[in-house]
């Protein structure tokens, strides 16, 4: 009896303690519900973007302001709602709890944990929708963002604050690429973000485990709109998602945010532009999908020291069909990146995996966001593999070349063969330099690309136990000088001889 | 609620004034219907301005209490909006 006492005194207390003051609140009436779209009536005196009650308990985001109606798109299931019912304006823009607590958890885009842990509590609120940083709080591109991705690193790198599109057909390994940035965080610093976007709920919980597998999740957070959770989710995931990284910028972090895909965005808000009946423009997607997109993606930047020095790179990832660059979607994002990781299913399938084509994909950052070491072995990488490309053609003559572009097509055939890595398996710095500047001099030049495999992984072996002053120097000073480059000669000839 | 009149008459005054041109009536809704005796008496405690015109409606969900509708505008001291705000107040607490 004695417990029951003390709670009914301390809802008591509760009660007394609880300030009521009357004040003025906009109250609306619903109208008419459409397929997670509620149409209003009253709300006066809302602004655009304001976040309304439903009396039944759900809350609404305004989108659509005209003479006597309001359109309010429903975040979460709009099944409960009912014509007449009364809707309250909160007079709050749409915004979500941030707190270094995320770190770990699996959240959708309110903000609500959907892993089966405690909830988010936070007092710190920071807003979906937010014009992005003006060109005098940004500063130019300059650290690298290691993917652990061979090809990416030494061909196309990505720096710190930039966007770079990771685009191709389905089932070509755009996810997979993602994922391994992520995993090759570990010890960087590097805060990320993985924001799923209508996914298939086995392929995220798959995702989940791959990075709980690789100790990845201490500093990952995943923003979850699966494919049968609502379109104003689905529509709203990444802004949630650059918010969280806004807030981990704010205090000088560098974030990494992977939007998987944006096809999939567009297709949400077609569906909900289409039921608030606006116009329908080409592939009846809406008039503003550009600016959909170039919004979200404009957030993404890296800032000056005077500002806290923090990043925000992104990775959006776009489905193409039947490798058609020049569809709509894929051209407006291609135009808003610093550059795309083009992958083709032709290469996948004949086992050159990461599927990258070299000749289309492009980072606009460049050589700045690469170490002097990196910077100094693809040089010549770069050279050898273009003049590859344009010989390619001719290797079905083989027996019929002569012996300058016979040297060509093998050595780029060896190349292209080194630069093949298996999935979920990111190299680090020293051994990415390390076997391009193999892969450069002419000691390969006689080992079958049957072998090169083998050759890589004894020689990452041998690199690791006997080439600490190397490692050193590349890790910690950033430069391969010319003893490194003897020593790795040494190791190279060791490791060949064992084969 | 009677001791915030002074508080209310800010309130109410702003609400009247924003909607000047308009001619929109103030709609008070109570558990209870009101006579003519209760609703002058409301007018005078919370200092609605004589020319306004109020409008009574019944409507037994509140509870008790009464809310002040104006437009697309209310102000709510119905019991079931407390009760609510309590609810609200432990979901937080807990």
């Amino acid at each position: 009896m004695k417990s029951i006492d003390k709670y009914l005194k301390d809802i008591e207390e509760e009660i007394k303690s609880i300030n009521i003051k009357p004040k003025i609140e906009e109250i609306g009436t619903v109208f008419e519900v459409r397929d997670g779209v509620a149409i209003l009536t009253g709300l006066d005196n809302i602004s655009y973007g304001e976040i309304v009650e439903f009396e039944s308990g759900g809350k609404g985001y305004v989108v659509d302001l005209t003479k006597d109606r309001v359109g309010v798109i429903v975040l979460g299931d709009y099944s409960a709602i009912q014509v007449g019912e009364m809707a309250k304006s909160t007079g709050q823009m749409l915004s979500i709890p941030v707190s270094n607590d995320l770190l770990g958890r699996v959240i959708d885009p309110n903000g609500k944990p959907y892993d089966g842990l405690a909830p988010i509590v936070s007092n710190k609120f920071y807003p979906l929708e937010k014009i992005a940083p003006s060109v005098i709080y940004r500063h130019p591109v300059n650290t690298p963002l290691q993917t652990g991705i061979k090809i990416i690193d030494a061909l196309i790198p990505i720096g710190r604050g930039q966007r770079e599109l990771i685009i191709g057909d389905r089932g070509t390994g755009k996810t997979t690429i993602a994922i391994d940035t992520i995993i090759n965080q570990k010890n960087e610093n590097v805060i990320c973000i993985y924001c799923a976007i209508g996914q298939k709920n086995s392929k995220i919980a798959q995702v989940i485990e791959l990075l709980k597998k690789n100790q990845a999740m201490d500093y990952t957070i995943i923003v979850n709109a699966g494919a049968s959770d609502p379109a104003s989710l689905q529509y709203l995931a990444p802004y949630a998602a650059t918010a969280i990284g806004e807030y981990f910028m704010d205090q000088g972090k560098d974030v990494l945010v992977v939007y998987d895909d944006l096809t999939k965005h567009a297709w949400a808000y077609r569906e909900i532009s289409l039921i608030l009946r606006r116009p329908a423009g080409r592939e009846a997607y809406p008039g503003d999908i550009f600016y959909l997109h170039s919004r979200l993606l404009e957030r993404a930047c890296k800032l000056d020291e005077k500002y806290g020095g923090g990043s925000l790179t992104a990775l959006p990832i776009i489905e193409t069909l039947e490798g058609d660059v020049s569809s709509y979607i894929p051209t407006n994002i291609i135009s808003i990146t610093d550059g795309q990781v083009f992958l083709e299913s032709d290469l996948f399938n004949s086992g050159i995996r990461p599927a990258i084509n070299i000749g289309l994909s492009v980072s606009r950052v460049g050589s700045s966001a690469q170490t002097l070491p990196m910077k100094k072995v693809s040089a010549k990488l770069k050279l050898d593999l273009a003049q590859y490309r344009e010989m390619a053609s001719f290797s079905q003559f083989e027996s019929e070349l002569d012996e300058q572009t016979r040297k060509f097509l093998n050595r780029g055939a060896r190349l292209t063969q080194l630069l093949v890595q298996k999935k979920n398996n990111p190299y680090s710095l020293v051994e990415e330099v390390a076997l391009i500047w193999a892969g450069n001099s002419p000691l390969l030049d006689n080992l079958p690309v049957s072998k090169i495999t083998e050759f890589e992984t004894r020689f990452l072996a041998i690199l690791a136990t006997q080439g600490n002053q190397v490692i050193k120097n590349i890790n910690n000073k950033k430069e391969l000088g010319s003893d490194d480059e003897k020593k790795l000669e040494e190791l190279v000839k060791k490791t060949l001889a064992e084969i | 609620m009677v001791k915030s009149s002074n508080n209310f008459a800010e309130i109410l005054e702003k609400l009247l004034r924003y909607n000047k041109n308009s001619e929109k009536t103030i709609m008070i809704i109570t558990a209870v219907k009101l006579e003519n005796a209760d609703l002058s008496l409301i007018k005078k405690i919370f200092s609605l301005p004589e020319n306004c015109k109020v409008v009574n409606k019944v409507d037994s969900n509140i509870l008790g209490g009464l809310i002040f509708k104006f437009g697309s505008q209310i102000i709510d001291l119905s019991i079931k909006g407390q009760l609510k705000n309590f609810k609200k107040q432990f979901n937080f607490s807990i």
